[in-house]
């Protein structure tokens, strides 16, 4: 295999734009091909870095590592569904032009910073998908779109800044170094894994950075809400697995109030979820909540050092399985908006939902059984009951949200949906129970939770949650008037930034003249000299003579 | 030597001639300046072979007789002296705007010219004082000619003349009656410091500087100038006012006792840095364009001044090239300037500033002209007033303790700036522009623009000129 | 003195605009296929010239021309390599902004006096870029502000009449200074040629204050161009030019000539150890940083596209200062690369703006809504101007702060950092929503003042050719300096040769 091959992964969907923006009608329809490139590449046996370095100083491509191949696998998998997905979506659409020019340059930004294996890549692949996916969240019309959209551009750019302040500190940390992989071995200074912290955290959306995401998740069309929480967050948690090295004193230090946070994060989501009254939003709190797993196992890994390649399976493990059961229940509350669906259709809904809280036999239940595992073996292992309490927790809260799809469906006769949403969404939808026999790694994870006791201990809390949703249903629960609307800082502070922004009170640095009065002494002055030249002249001969005497 | 007086004695001879006949009056003028400009030529050669000469009239030796020399700075005056005249001469033909075609201008001009190559050849109390009234009062006539509207400036100037030779006239027996020698070199070895030789001193400088309208004394000159024709103001500006000037500079570093020059030098550099600055306040508020030009010529004057007086303070003969490197690059500056003011104002029919609004494209040349002299003023590089502006800045600057007399030539820059694109920037004025009374003179202008672009071009020769004064001494 | 080609090429560069500069000036208003053919001449011989002396400096020749002109201080043109990086870009902008001014000025009067002056304009800016000493760079200095002034009033209005009065109120009162500064260096020196490393080494024990004077004086004139505060104020007001005008202005010509003289001064004058040793960095380097934070946030008030970009200019270009003032190798890259970048991207943006105001008629930042519908070529190349401006990658921009920050750091001035954080948020606060309003607002029922230039059709057409290509030509180049930065050929590979050549490295 050739390593210009890498070329294609971000390259694509550039092409694609160019070719879009020339022949919009033909080349629309085939746009998801240019995930295919990526998804290929991640598929084929692990090959040469490519390293182009016409392009920034010190650019390499490659995707060697296992997360690497899995991140790229899944998002190149999830983008491309999600494509076909949209596709239908925003047929009726205005300014598709627009989205589909932001939506391929969000797609090669990510699937670049899967790719990078130098940090100038990463940083170029991740702001150009983060910058481009504010044209994703804005496309539906209305404020709500607009507010979301400027609270996420705001925060974005601050957590690109400070990923370009945490990236320059961690170039010359390593000594001008690029290469993520060197910076592994690169003990990092306080300041340094804070910046990054604060700034890859905006952007995975973590307790308490999370101010965005319930906002935006939900605003944007259904395919764009898929690619954010599913592939897109995913960025800020690869992004600290690729910046921070996994074994450093510092990090092992801290890892336990990243755990902490984790945890908070994890039941914050759920919680809040459950309050809302949206399909889409409780989906975005429940990535919030999700986030916050895969948080919790990276601060296991900095906790544990010498136990970096277990962790990055379950790390890959993980992202894959919520980033795909994530897609596709963002894709089914979008179906469910517009069309009415079948039973089947439902079930097949059920599945990633299910997987996502831990169902047996699904990649659910193999990466929870997997992360039990680990916590056990842990120095913390007393926070293993906190995985089953936040195994119900979900499991409550995609209830919830199935629940809030199935009563956002419109009323009346409406048109089955196409197929060519209902197949993407339906493949994505399948995945949490084929991936586990495609991919080996998982597969011996699910293997691991196949014993009845360890099924059991995995279905009880579903159970529980089922039953606890049922009851509620029967006693007909509301959401209590006063957390209905509860108040949202992050919104009145974007508004407040905005506003000081268009009138940045700075002093003015021109002094002011006041003409008339200048004029007047001018006048003056004048009048004084209006003697005449002869007499003037005079005098002033006559004076020097007598001080020349004098003198 | 005989060249040198060659070039005194066509200009003179013509003024004669002139007297007798009036036909092509122009035409011979530029002739015989022509002439005198090549016989100037030949001088500067001479002078550039061999070392200086002197001449003594009738074969009469000092100190009865009278005493011509020929120094390097003589020959390159001689040179400018004719050179002015003639670019002023063709203009004064060529233009329709110059008002002197059938005047009285072709034999005072003359006259003129004669009577200022007779001062920069003269190195004598009395020879300097018979030059110095011949050219006060040929250039009271010839502003005259302008019409009744110059006749209360023209005999200001006069009356002020008269007083400022009077003082001279005054120091000069003063010291006549002291040492008994008029000749400048001879009473150099003669002279001594006492409080007689120093009023004579104070008289001689008082009568120069008015004269010369040095600062404070130069309250006549910006109405003079000013009502002159243009043609005349050129060259009054260019040429009269540097004669006594001269002779100051001439008195000063020769006869003055090298503590009571120090004492003077203070004096003079505070009034140069003075002038500079008052001069350039006055020409940047003045709504007359003339009038601006002629302080211009007040503020230019201030940097001689300034130059004099350090030469006397620190003893700098480098001083003495910076001085008259200023003299030479203002001249042709300043010969520019007039005459472009001159076609403008005349073309576009008002005296103000204000009515040049839109002269950069009704007037291109005439304010190109104006504006590369104006460069020139400002000593903007590579022209002839940025030389002597580097010249003179190059003493200062090196010694921290000079370096606050740097400042005044920083402020004169800038106040000279200050007037120069006040008037290039309302001739940019498209929003109304005035338009021209009749077609705007398209020779003429370039005329104008001769001058500036010498001036601009004496940056190719600055080096070998600087390096050979400094070679030489003046 | 033997003339070769070697010699004659650096005055040949000079004079390929200043000659066809001067014949332009004598043409009439109507003989305009005369007049844009003599401009394309001259810009097409520029470039060759130009090329040739890039592949010499390549393969190792000398490029020197020397005139008497004073005592010590000869006038001397010199391509060496960190001329060759300015020279380059001014010829690479003027031609492109040739064919920009050209298209702008259709049917508009005095176009004779407009190009002539541009071309002289170009002169000076070249040869202060060849300039050999401070002397010459002084010429050529003081030159461009006359040659500039008319183009800044071209319009002879009364807000570009009093434009003009403040523009030449800062840069004749800084050409005073910088006189001031290099007749004070000269004093002690003389000017010998620029040399990588000073001249000033030996003077150092005994003239400590003089060089410090001098080194004040010459930034302080020096400063005026490159709009350090306080000395920006006529930046802003300079925007009344024409769209090609502030385009120059803000890109190659002045604000450049300021930087780029800042560049010469740190390192071919004084060199980089003595700057240090006489603790001058430090101020320069206060005097950037407050520089760009300032402009920026001014930026933020205006209400006015031209004004607000102009503001941005004064951020942007302390850029420069701000990698010289550092006075480490990394930053110095920056610095230079910077240089380029700024003036690619600058320059992107001033068509935009002109393009906008000359198609539709928008001036002002309301009126942009909804204009990359009308206009999505340029428009796109408007956001990537200013993205680049924000320092997003891969654009140039990206680029030289990414080396920014890493010079600093490098030198221990951490808080540089910190200054390019909030810079890159504000530059984002002031940007981000003229993107936003060009790509999703809606546009207006009318614009303010339509023109029929082009087809009227957003792509190709949307506006008059001439206007367009020049603005597709710099984005691309713009984008292909950050993208390409790695190559051989990228101003940042030049730049480090530069830098490489200073240090000793």
């Amino acid at each position: 295999m050739s390593a210009l091959l890498w070329l294609l992964v971000p390259g694509a969907p550039l092409l694609a734009v160019g070719l879009l923006w020339r022949w919009p009608k033909v080349v629309g329809p085939w746009l998801w091909l240019s995930c295919v490139p990526a998804l290929l590449l991640s598929l084929w046996p692990p090959g040469q870095t490519l390293e182009p370095g016409v392009f920034w100083p010190g650019a390499a491509w490659g995707a060697n590592d296992l997360i690497g191949r899995a991140w790229l696998a899944f998002s190149a998998l999830l983008w491309a569904c999600a494509s076909r997905f949209a596709l239908d979506d925003l047929v009726n659409s205005r300014h598709r032009l627009r989205f589909w020019v932001c939506w391929l340059l969000s797609l090669s930004g990510n699937l670049l910073l899967v790719i990078a294996q130098d940090a100038g890549s990463f940083y170029v692949g991740f702001s150009l998908m983060g910058l481009a996916a504010y044209g994703l969240i804005v496309h539906l019309p209305g404020p709500a779109p607009r507010q979301a959209g400027r609270i996420y551009l705001q925060l974005t750019l601050l957590s690109e800044m400070l990923i370009f302040a945490g990236l320059l500190l961690r170039i010359h940390e390593a000594g001008g170094s690029l290469e993520l992989a060197a910076w592994q071995q690169v003990p990092v200074e306080p300041v340094t894994a804070v910046i990054l912290l604060l700034g890859f955290g905006l952007k995975a959306g973590f307790w308490p950075l999370h101010v965005w995401l319930p906002l935006a998740h939900p605003a944007a069309p259904a395919g764009a809400s898929a690619v954010l929480s599913g592939a897109m967050i995913k960025a800020g948690i690869l992004g600290l697995w690729r910046f921070l090295p996994v074994e450093d004193p510092l990090l092992q230090g801290a890892a336990t109030i990243l755990l902490a946070v984790g945890a908070i994060s994890a039941f914050y989501g759920v919680l809040l979820g459950l309050l809302q009254d949206k399909s889409k939003a409780a989906l975005a709190y429940s990535s919030i909540s999700q986030i916050g797993y895969l948080l919790i196992i990276l601060s296991l890994a900095w906790m544990h050092p010498g136990s970096g390649a277990a962790m990055a399976t379950l790390l890959a493990l993980y992202g894959v399985h919520h980033g795909l059961a994530k897609g596709a229940l963002f894709m089914g509350a979008g179906l469910a908006a517009n069309h009415r669906l079948s039973t089947a259709h439902w079930l097949l809904m059920g599945l990633p939902a299910m997987a996502l809280a831990g169902l047996p036999l699904t990649s659910g239940a193999a990466v929870k059984v997997l992360l039990k595992d680990t916590l056990y073996s842990s120095d913390v292992s007393q926070w293993l009951a906190l995985l089953t309490a936040g195994s119900a927790a979900t499991a409550l809260l995609l209830l919830r949200a199935l629940w809030l799809m199935w009563r956002s469906q419109p009323a009346g006769p409406r048109p089955a949906p196409p197929i060519g949403q209902l197949l993407p969404w339906g493949i994505l939808c399948l995945f949490p129970a084929l991936l586990p026999w495609l991919w080996p790694e998982l597969r011996t994870a699910l293997f691991a939770s196949l014993p009845i006791k360890v099924i059991w201990s995995g279905l009880w809390p579903l159970l529980l949650a089922a039953a606890l949703a049922l009851a509620m249903h029967r006693i007909g629960w509301r959401i209590p008037k006063p957390l209905r609307t509860l108040p949202n800082p992050a919104r009145a502070w974007s508004l407040r930034v905005k506003r000081v922004l268009q009138r940045a009170p700075v002093p003015s640095m021109t002094p002011e003249l006041e003409r008339a009065r200048w004029r007047y002494y001018e006048r003056q002055w004048n009048h004084l000299w209006h003697t005449g030249a002869v007499t003037t002249s005079a005098w002033i001969i006559a004076l020097l003579l007598l001080l020349g005497w004098l003198s | 030597m005989s060249a040198a007086l060659l070039s005194l004695t066509i200009p003179l001879a013509t003024a004669m001639l002139l007297l007798l006949f009036r036909t092509r009056a122009g035409t011979v003028v530029i002739v015989a300046n022509t002439a005198s400009l090549v016989a100037a030529m030949l001088a500067l050669d001479a002078v550039m072979t061999g070392a200086r000469e002197q001449l003594s009239l009738g074969n009469w030796d000092a100190p009865l007789g009278i005493r011509f020399e020929l120094g390097p700075l003589t020959a390159v005056l001689l040179v400018f002296t004719a050179l002015i005249h003639l670019l002023v001469t063709i203009y004064a033909q060529a233009s329709r705007h110059s008002k002197t075609r059938d005047t009285d201008f072709w034999p005072l001009s003359c006259l003129l010219h004669a009577s200022l190559a007779a001062l920069w050849l003269s190195r004598d109390l009395f020879n300097w004082y018979i030059t110095l009234e011949l050219l006060g009062l040929t250039a009271v006539a010839m502003i005259i000619i302008s019409g009744p509207r110059s006749h209360l400036p023209a005999l200001r100037y006069l009356l002020l003349s008269l007083a400022a030779s009077l003082c001279y006239l005054l120091g000069v027996a003063f010291l006549y009656g002291r040492y008994g020698v008029l000749d400048i070199r001879m009473l150099a070895e003669v002279v001594v410091d006492d409080p007689g030789t120093r009023l004579a001193m104070l008289l001689l400088t008082l009568g120069l500087m008015l004269k010369a309208a040095l600062w404070p004394l130069h309250q006549w000159l910006p109405a003079a100038h000013a009502a002159a024709p243009t043609a005349v103001s050129a060259l009054l500006s260019a040429l009269v006012v540097k004669g006594p000037l001269f002779i100051l500079w001439m008195v000063w570093s020769t006869l003055a006792e090298p503590g009571f020059a120090r004492q003077a030098g203070v004096l003079f550099a505070f009034a140069g840095i003075a002038a500079l600055v008052s001069g350039g306040w006055a020409a940047l508020r003045t709504p007359w364009l003339k009038v601006l030009v002629a302080y211009s010529t007040v503020a230019q004057l201030g940097y001689a001044l300034l130059a004099l007086g350090l030469l006397l303070y620190w003893q700098d003969p480098e001083m003495s090239i910076a001085l008259w490197l200023f003299v030479l690059a203002h001249g042709l500056a300043k010969v520019s300037m007039f005459l472009g003011a001159g076609e403008m104002q005349a073309t576009l029919g008002s005296r103000r500033v204000s009515a040049l609004k839109g002269a950069s494209q009704t007037m291109p040349l005439a304010m190109f002209a104006f504006a590369v002299a104006g460069g020139s003023l400002i000593g903007l590089p590579p022209s002839g007033g940025f030389i002597a502006k580097w010249v003179l800045l190059q003493p200062l600057l090196v010694e921290p303790s000079h370096w606050p007399w740097a400042l005044g030539v920083l402020l004169g820059t800038l106040a000279s700036a200050g007037y120069v694109f006040r008037v290039v920037t309302i001739a940019f004025n498209r929003a109304d522009p005035s338009s021209p009374g009749h077609d705007p003179d398209t020779a003429a202008q370039w005329l104008a623009m001769l001058p500036a672009l010498i001036v601009w071009a004496m940056a190719l020769l600055s080096e070998p000129l600087i390096l050979w004064f400094q070679e030489v001494g003046l | 003195m033997i003339t070769t080609w070697t010699t004659l090429l650096p005055p040949a560069i000079v004079l390929s605009s200043l000659l066809p500069g001067l014949l332009i000036f004598s043409l009439r208003e109507d003989q305009t296929r005369l007049r844009i053919g003599l401009n394309l001449f001259a810009v097409i011989l520029k470039l060759g010239l130009v090329g040739l002396m890039l592949r010499g400096v390549g393969q190792g020749l000398e490029f020197r021309f020397a005139l008497p002109f004073l005592p010590g201080g000869d006038l001397v043109l010199h391509g060496d390599a960190t001329s060759l990086q300015f020279v380059s870009l001014s010829a690479v902008l003027w031609l492109a902004t040739t064919v920009y001014a050209i298209g702008y000025l259709q049917d508009s009067p005095l176009q004779s006096r407009f190009f002539g002056y541009f071309s002289l304009c170009v002169s000076a800016t070249v040869g202060l870029a060849l300039a050999g000493n401070l002397v010459t760079f002084l010429l050529f200095y003081e030159l461009l502000t006359l040659a500039t002034f008319p183009l800044l009033v071209h319009r002879g209005t009364k807000k570009a009449l009093k434009a003009g009065r403040i523009y030449l109120a800062h840069t004749l009162g800084g050409g005073a200074l910088l006189l001031m500064g290099v007749a004070l260096l000269h004093s002690l020196t003389g000017s010998p040629e620029f040399q990588a490393g000073g001249y000033v080494e030996l003077l150092a024990d005994a003239h400590q204050p003089s060089l410090m004077v001098a080194f004040a004086l010459m930034i302080a004139g020096l400063g005026v161009k490159a709009a350090l505060i306080p000395l920006h104020g006529w930046l802003p007001e300079a925007m009344v030019a024409p769209a090609p005008v502030s385009a120059l202005l803000h890109a190659v010509a002045v604000v450049k000539a300021g930087a780029f003289g800042i560049i010469r001064v740190v390192y071919d004058v004084y060199g980089v150890d003595q700057v240090q040793a006489l603790g001058l960095a430090m101020p320069l380097l206060a005097v950037a940083a407050a520089t760009i934070i300032y402009g920026s946030l001014k930026a933020l008030q205006q209400q006015e596209l031209k004004k607000r970009l102009a503001y941005s200019t004064v951020s942007q270009v302390s850029y420069i200062t701000l990698g010289v003032a550092l006075v480490g190798p990394i930053a110095g890259v920056a610095a230079l690369a910077h240089l380029v970048h700024q003036g690619l991207m600058k320059v992107t943006l001033f068509y935009c703006a002109g393009n906008f105001a000359e198609t539709l008629g928008i001036h002002h930042i309301q009126e942009m809504n909804g204009v990359g519908r009308r206009m999505p070529l340029t428009m796109a190349a408007f956001t990537l101007g200013a993205l680049g401006m924000i320092g997003i990658p891969p654009t140039a921009g990206f680029i030289s702060k990414w080396y920014l920050g890493l010079g600093a750091l490098e030198v221990g001035q951490d808080w540089i950092l910190l200054i390019l954080v909030v810079s890159g948020l504000l530059n984002a606060a002031y940007f981000l929503p003229l993107i936003y309003r060009g790509w999703f607002c809606g546009p207006p029922r009318q614009w303010p003042d339509e023109r029929s230039l082009g087809s009227g059709l957003p792509g190709a057409g949307e506006t008059h050719w001439m206007l367009l290509a020049p603005v597709l030509f710099t984005t691309v180049l713009a984008l292909l300096a950050g993208l390409l930065a790695g190559s051989e050929v990228s101003p940042l590979a030049w730049s480090q040769l530069i830098i490489n050549r200073q240090f000793g490295l």
